[in-house]
This record gives structure tokens, C-alpha cells and sequence, in this order.
């Protein structure tokens, strides 16, 4: 089958055809030339059968003589005598054929024939002369040479009609092995010509099915689906065709899937805008009246120590009982307040962080090398995290693309991004590291970046919690944190998709598996392109 | 023009210039030919005899003929006497003609009677007792009788003879075709000569013609088969169908 395939189909039915031409031709060569040797086997058979019934003719021929001989010996009449001259017509002229095939016996003939013929004639004489013992007497004489004469005649009609049996026979028997040969090649080229065909069938049948069922498969969607090889033949070039199909189908199917992310993608943007507006709205109403807590809290404290020195000789004028209950009323009042300050001082701080958040394009781009701000903020975030903690420890990995040539970004924002990410990785390191891993347990943080030709990734990995996947979809959604209360806003992740995805035109994603790794992806365009939500706000 | 011929051969024989053939060219004896042809009639008239008593001899109911020699050869002598006026009991028995003459007679009523067994067979109808048949016997008898005087031989161009005793010899064979079968031969009219047959002899040849009766076996269709199983010849009214061919000894 895999050598049919090499040929077309056409070229496949016409060997097909030819094959069968061919045996036809054969066989057709092969019967002729047998019915002509069994013509020319059969004429001889025929003639053998001609010899024998002229000996036969010959020998009623002279048992027709003998017997007019006899009658005309006996009756004297004339008409005896014409049937005998006819019957030795007849005789001779018989004789005559049968001696070109069988000479020397002819020659015995013609000999007794003539002894006899000298005899009977001169019985018959006799008998016409009234000489009738004379006449026996000649005519016993002929009778022992007509004996002997049909003796050799019946010896002779034995001997060629064996022979002509036997020239029968044989031509019978080849005509039946030759019979048996035209069967055998007639089932042979029938089983050749059903093999062929199945085999030519197949070579069709199988590839096409394997295309039909490629067809089907495609409009199930189904992609992996495997096309057959494409051989020179006509299926050959169909499923060319298809695989040609299919390849555009799978770059529809991904240009479906990068514009359905984009659409989600511009979707979340929209979300974000909307937002960042709202919060800064609100950030900025309630900035105010929070200035106002935190300026008047902290003129409290100051209030409550003047306070405390104006009445300090007062107080101490008080008795004991009175002057603890006093001490301890100012000293709770003082706390009241630096909580206030305190809380306050934190809730100006997210307003701040919301505020930024939704400012808008903070800074200008410039040339810039990413390595550098992926250096300058991964030392940051590390020497941050051992100011909070001084027993934490990290093994820190950089492996960066020393080929990366300078590119378009705005480097202040690129470092909030940078420091986003590395904190939170620490974090998470840190934190497994706290909820007692595993005895081998290492925190790591491995950072690299890579040029990719249009585009420049940076990708930030740590071996700490990871990231339950039912949080991934909103792990850019602004105050969204798995972090505790107090431990983070919930707005760095937000603002550095913001920045990557809104103001660079960038991607950012995440891969992650719990208390495995968290891998943050960013890829950065070499050139400015802003997204269209980005660009319309 | 034959009589012509006959001089001529006549003088060249004479003349030593031709030796005398087979058929010598001599002039016929006048009473060769007279005791010729009463033997002819005489045959003839027997003959007739038995052609007109055929279906007698042919019924197979009847038993006795009543064909005797005596009456066979009395019904021939009227027959004889109505056709040539003579009574061949009136001619002298000495004589070479009366002599000849008797010996035919006695030889047909020894024929006859010699046969009264066959024909008088009752319960069977033809007896293959025919006039040719009774004509030959009487012919072989009178050739017993007459030995060395005479000889007579009912016989008939070649492809008519059914007997092969009645085959023409080659006197009577040439005298058939060069003169009796020419289309300018008289009808009737026989042919006679002086011949060597080792001695003198006068031999005549008195052709016969078919007539109704005979072409009951002889006449057409032609080879089919008559009563007595030969092929008929398809002969019609008038053909030559035999000679009386009579040799005189001297």
C-alpha cells in the first residue's frame, strides 16, 4: 500500500487496468495458440478418423465385391456384375487414398485383392459356361484370398482407428489440460485482479478515511487532531489542503484566544479606571477631614503635655488617690490620641497610596536599562525586608540578560513594579519559611531577565506559599491581599498591572502552585505602546 | 451404299489385297436365312406364347398351368402358321431345316416340361418364369440338340443384357453398334454374314423391339424395380431390346 501511495490515483486504475489487460492479453495468447495446436491436433485426429473409415469403406467395398462376385456366379445376371464392378470402383479408389499412409499394407491388399479378382472371375466364367464344379472349385480358391484380403482390411481398420483413439484421446486430453490452464489463469487473474483492487481500494480508502476523520475532527475542534502524511497523491494534496486548514485554524483560535484576554484584559482596565477614579474621589473627600483628625490629634498630645505642666503643681497639691486617678486619666487620654495619630497616619497613608494610584502618568519615559532597575530594586527590597526583620535570610539569584539592549520605559514606575514584586516574593518566602517548611526548607528568590526579540521579560520567582488558584483572578483586583490586616493594602499588585499593562502596553502574568513557587512574568515592548484604555484616559 | 461396301470388299479380297476378317462380307446364303429365320419366328412365337400366358403362370390360386410342353408347343405352331402361313409340321424333318427346326420344337416342350414344377407351384405368385428366361433355356437346349449345326442366343446391346450368358460376343457386339443402334438402320431389318468360326458359318442377327408388354419390366421409370427385382432400363415403345442371333455350321 505504501508503494501504491506513491502513485496517483489515476496512476493507480490504470495499473489496475493494465494488469488485467495483460492477463486478458495472455490469456487470450495462451488459448489461442492451444485451440490452434488442438485445431491442427483434431485435423490430424479427423484425418486419422477419415484413414479409418476409408479402410472400413474399403473393406465393405470388397465385402460388397465378394458378395456381387458370389450373387453373379450364382444368378448370372448382369446387374450383379455392374455392383460388383461398382463396389471395385469404390475399393480402388479407397485403396488408392489409403496407400499414401499405409503403402506396404496397401501393396498385400492390391496383391490377394488381384489373386482374388483373377479367381472369381474365372469361377464366374465357369459358372456362365455351365461349368459349375470348375466353378466351386475356383470360387473356394477366391474365398481363402478374400479371406486373407479381409483379414489385412480389418487389420487395418483395427490398427488406424486405434491410432485415430488415440490421437482422439490425446487431443481430448490436452483440451482438458488445457481447460484446467484457462481455469487456473481465470481464477488466478480474478484473485489478482480482487487482491489488486482491494489493495488499490485501501491505498484510497485508509487515507481518505484518516482525512475524513481529520475533517471531522477539526469541526469538533478539535486541534490535536492528527492529519495523515501528504503523499504526491490526490489525497496527498487534500490533506496538504488541510493541514493548511488546520494551521489557520489554530492561528484563528489564537488570535480568538489573545483578543478574548484583551477583551478581559480591557474589560479589567476599564474596571481599574473606574475605580482609580472613584477611589480618588473619595480619597481625596476624605484626605481632608482625615487631615484635620491627624492635625488636631497630634495638637491634643501637645494640648494634653501643656495641660499636664500647667496643672502639675496643681496636681501635686492633690492627694494621693486623686493625683494617680489624674495621672492615669491623662496618660490614657495621651494614648487615645497617638492611636488616633497613629491610625490616622495609616489611613493617610492608603489614602495617599489610592491617590497615586490613580493619578495617572507619573513620570516621563526615558532610555533605560532594565537590568540596572531590576538590580537597584531587588537590593531595596531585600535591605527593607532585614530592616523589619534582622534573622531573615534569602539566597537571591540574578541571572540577567547581559545582551538586553536599553529600552522605552518610565523607570520610577518600573521600580514601584520591581519592588512590588520582590517584597512580595520575599514575603512569601519568608512566611513559609515562618509556618515551618520543610527541615531542607531554603527560601529563594530568583529573578532573570531575557531578551525576546519585540520584547524584554523579566521573570520574579520564589519558592514560598504560592498562590491558591481560586485568588489568581483577582490578585490584580485594587485591595484585594491574602496578607493580614495591617501587612499590605492590597493595591501593589493593582497598581503595578496598572503601570506594566496600562502604561507600558505590557503583559503581566502569574503561575503559581501552593507552597511550591510563584512566578511573576513581565514582558515589556521595546517601544512605547500604550493600550487603548491607557491611551483614552 | 452398304452393297457398295460389299464389292468393294469383295474385290480387294480378290484382289489379294485385304485377308478375309471375322466378318467376312459374303454374300448370305438364301437358305441360310430362310432356315434362320423360321428358327427366329419359331422362338418368337413360343415366346409369345409365355408372355401371354404370364399372369396364368404368375397366379398363385391356380395350380396346374395346363401349360404342357405339348400345349406350349401347339399354341407356338398356330402362332407360327399365323404369322408365316407354313406349318412347320409340313416342312420335311430330313431336311437341314425341318431337322433344325424340330430339334427348337422338341426343345421347347422340354423346357416346359422340364418346369411344370415351378410354374405350377400353387400359393406362389411370380415363379421368375418369364419369357427371357424361357427363351434362354430353350435357346441352351436346342444348342445341345443341335450341337455343331447350329446355335441360337437370345442377346441384346450391351447395357440392356440382364443375363450374363446373353452378353453379345464381339461379332454380335460390332454388328449391334455399327449397323442394328445406327438411327439409319431399317426397323426390322436384320443383318447377316459368312463368318470363320473356325469353319464356315453363317450367323444373322434378327433384331426385336419392346413392345407393350415388355415395357412393363423394361419401360420407365427407369431403375425401378420390376416384379422380378432387376432396374428397369426405361425403355420405350419401339427401342431395340434384344437380337435373335442364330449361327448356322456348315
Amino acid at each position: 500500500m505504501l508503494g501504491l501511495s506513491q502513485f496517483t490515483i489515476r496512476a493507480r486504475l490504470a495499473i489496475l487496468s493494465c494488469m488485467l489487460l495483460i492477463v486478458l492479453a495472455g490469456t487470450t495468447g495462451y488459448l489461442t495458440r492451444t485451440l490452434s495446436d488442438e485445431a491442427a491436433a483434431t485435423a490430424r485426429a479427423a484425418d486419422m478418423f477419415a484413414l479409418a473409415d476409408q479402410a472400413n469403406s474399403a473393406r465393405i467395398a470388397f465385402g460388397e465385391l465378394r458378395y456381387w462376385n458370389t450373387d453373379l456366379a450364382v444368378s448370372q445376371l448382369t446387374l450383379s456384375e455392374q455392383k460388383a464392378a461398382a463396389a471395385r470402383e469404390r475399393l480402388e479408389r479407397d485403396l488408392d487414398q489409403l496407400a499414401a499412409q499405409k503403402p506396404s499394407q496397401i501393396a498385400k491388399v492390391r496383391a490377394e485383392l488381384a489373386d482374388y479378382e483373377k479367381l472369381a472371375g474365372q469361377a464366374v466364367d465357369a459358372y456362365t459356361n455351365d461349368q459349375r464344379v470348375i466353378g466351386n472349385t475356383l470360387l473356394a480358391q477366391a474365398r481363402q484370398h478374400s479371406l486373407v484380403l479381409d483379414e489385412l482390411l480389418g487389420a487395418m481398420v483395427s490398427e488406424v482407428t486405434s491410432e485415430a483413439r488415440v490421437a482422439r484421446d490425446r487431443v481430448v486430453g490436452e483440451a482438458a489440460a488445457a481447460t484446467r490452464v484457462a481455469y487456473a489463469i481465470f481464477v488466478a487473474a480474478v484473485l489478482a485482479g480482487v487482491l489488486l483492487t482491494l489493495l488499490i481500494w485501501r491505498s484510497i480508502s485508509v487515507p481518505l478515511r484518516a482525512l475524513v476523520s481529520a475533517m471531522n475532527g477539526l469541526i469538533a475542534g478539535k486541534a490535536e487532531v492528527e492529519i495523515p502524511p501528504a503523499g504526491p497523491d490526490e489525497i496527498g494534496a487534500m490533506a496538504r489542503i488541510l493541514a493548511l486548514f488546520r494551521n489557520t485554524l489554530f492561528e484563528l483560535r489564537e488570535t480568538l484566544e489573545r483578543l478574548q484576554s484583551a477583551q478581559a484584559s480591557l474589560v479589567q482596565s476599564e474596571k481599574m479606571a473606574s475605580l482609580g477614579q472613584l477611589t480618588a474621589g473619595i480619597a481625596h473627600e476624605i484626605k481632608n477631614p482625615l487631615n484635620f483628625v491627624n492635625n488636631f490629634a497630634e495638637l491634643s498630645v501637645e494640648l494634653l503635655e501643656e495641660v499636664k505642666q500647667v496643672t502639675e503643681p496643681a496636681v501635686a497639691a492633690l492627694g494621693g488617690p486623686q493625683r494617680a486617678e489624674f495621672a492615669d486619666a491623662i496618660a490614657t487620654l495621651t494614648s487615645n490620641l497617638e492611636k488616633i495619630a497613629e491610625h490616622g497616619k495609616r489611613a493617610d497613608g492608603i489614602v495617599k497610596s489610592m491617590l497615586l494610584h490613580s493619578r495617572g502618568d507619573s513620570g516621563t519615559r526615558q532610555i533605560s536599562d532594565i537590568n540596572a532597575l531590576v538590580d537597584e530594586a531587588l537590593n531595596l527590597a531585600y535591605h527593607g525586608a532585614r530592616a523589619q526583620n534582622q534573622n531573615f535570610n534569602i539566597t537571591l539569584e540574578r541571572d540577567l540578560d547581559k545582551s538586553i539592549a536599553p529600552i522605552e520605559v518610565v523607570p520610577q514606575e518600573l521600580t514601584r513594579v520591581f519592588l512590588n514584586l520582590f517584597g512580595n516574593g520575599l514575603y512569601a518566602a519568608s512566611r513559609r519559611n515562618q509556618e515551618g517548611g520543610a527541615p531542607d526548607y531554603r527560601p529563594e528568590l530568583r529573578v532573570s531577565t531575557r531578551d525576546i526579540g519585540g520584547e524584554v521579560e523579566v521573570k520574579v520567582r520564589d519558592n514560598g506559599t504560592g498562590i491558591a488558584p481560586e485568588f489568581r483572578d483577582r490578585l490584580f483586583t485594587p485591595f484585594f491581599t491574602t496578607k493580614p490586616t495591617g501587612e499590605g493594602t492590597g493595591l501593589g499588585l493593582s497598581i503595578s498591572y496598572d503601570i506594566v499593562v496600562q502604561q507600558h502596553g505590557g503583559t503581566i502574568t502569574i503561575d503559581s502552585r501552593v507552597n511550591e513557587f510563584t512566578e511573576f512574568t513581565v514582558r515589556l515592548p521595546r517601544t512605547s505602546r500604550a493600550s487603548p484604555a491607557r491611551a483614552s484616559t | 451404299m452398304i452393297a457398295k461396301l460389299r464389292h468393294l470388299l469383295l474385290a480387294l479380297i480378290l484382289g489379294g489385297l485385304l485377308l478375309p476378317p471375322a466378318i467376312a462380307a459374303l454374300a448370305p446364303e438364301g437358305e441360310d436365312t430362310a432356315i434362320a429365320q423360321s428358327l427366329a419366328q419359331m422362338l418368337r412365337s413360343a415366346r409369345t406364347v409365355i408372355s401371354e400366358s404370364q399372369a396364368k403362370i404368375d397366379d398363385p390360386a391356380l395350380g396346374d398351368k395346363g401349360l404342357s410342353g405339348k400345349v406350349v408347343l401347339d399354341l407356338a405352331i398356330q402362332k407360327y402358321k399365323a404369322t408365316t402361313g407354313v406349318d412347320p409340321l409340313s416342312i420335311d424333318p430330313q431336311s437341314r431345316q425341318g431337322k433344325l427346326l424340330h430339334e427348337l420344337m422338341d426343345s421347347i416342350a422340354e423346357v416346359m416340361d422340364e418346369n411344370q414344377t415351378q410354374i405350377n407351384t400353387p400359393g406362389t405368385g411370380f415363379k421368375g418364369f418369364i419369357p427371357a428366361v424361357f427363351a434362354r433355356l430353350v435357346d441352351e437346349s436346342f444348342g445341345r440338340r443341335a450341337q455343331g449345326e447350329a446355335d441360337i442366343k437370345v442377346t441384346a446391346p450391351l447395357d440392356l443384357v440382364r443375363n450374363r450368358k446373353a452378353r453379345p460376343d464381339a461379332w454380335e457386339a460390332d454388328v449391334i453398334a455399327t449397323k442394328l443402334l445406327q438411327p439409319d438402320w431399317p426397323h426390322g431389318q436384320s443383318f447377316s454374314a459368312m463368318v470363320q468360326e473356325g469353319r464356315p458359318a453363317f450367323r444373322i442377327m434378327v433384331p426385336e423391339y419392346y413392345g407393350e408388354t415388355c415395357l412393363s419390366c423394361h419401360g420407365s421409370p427407369k431403375g425401378e424395380m420390376d416384379k422380378t427385382g432387376y432396374p428397369k432400363e426405361g425403355a420405350k415403345l419401339g427401342d431395340l431390346g434384344g437380337i435373335i442371333s442364330i449361327t448356322l455350321y456348315r
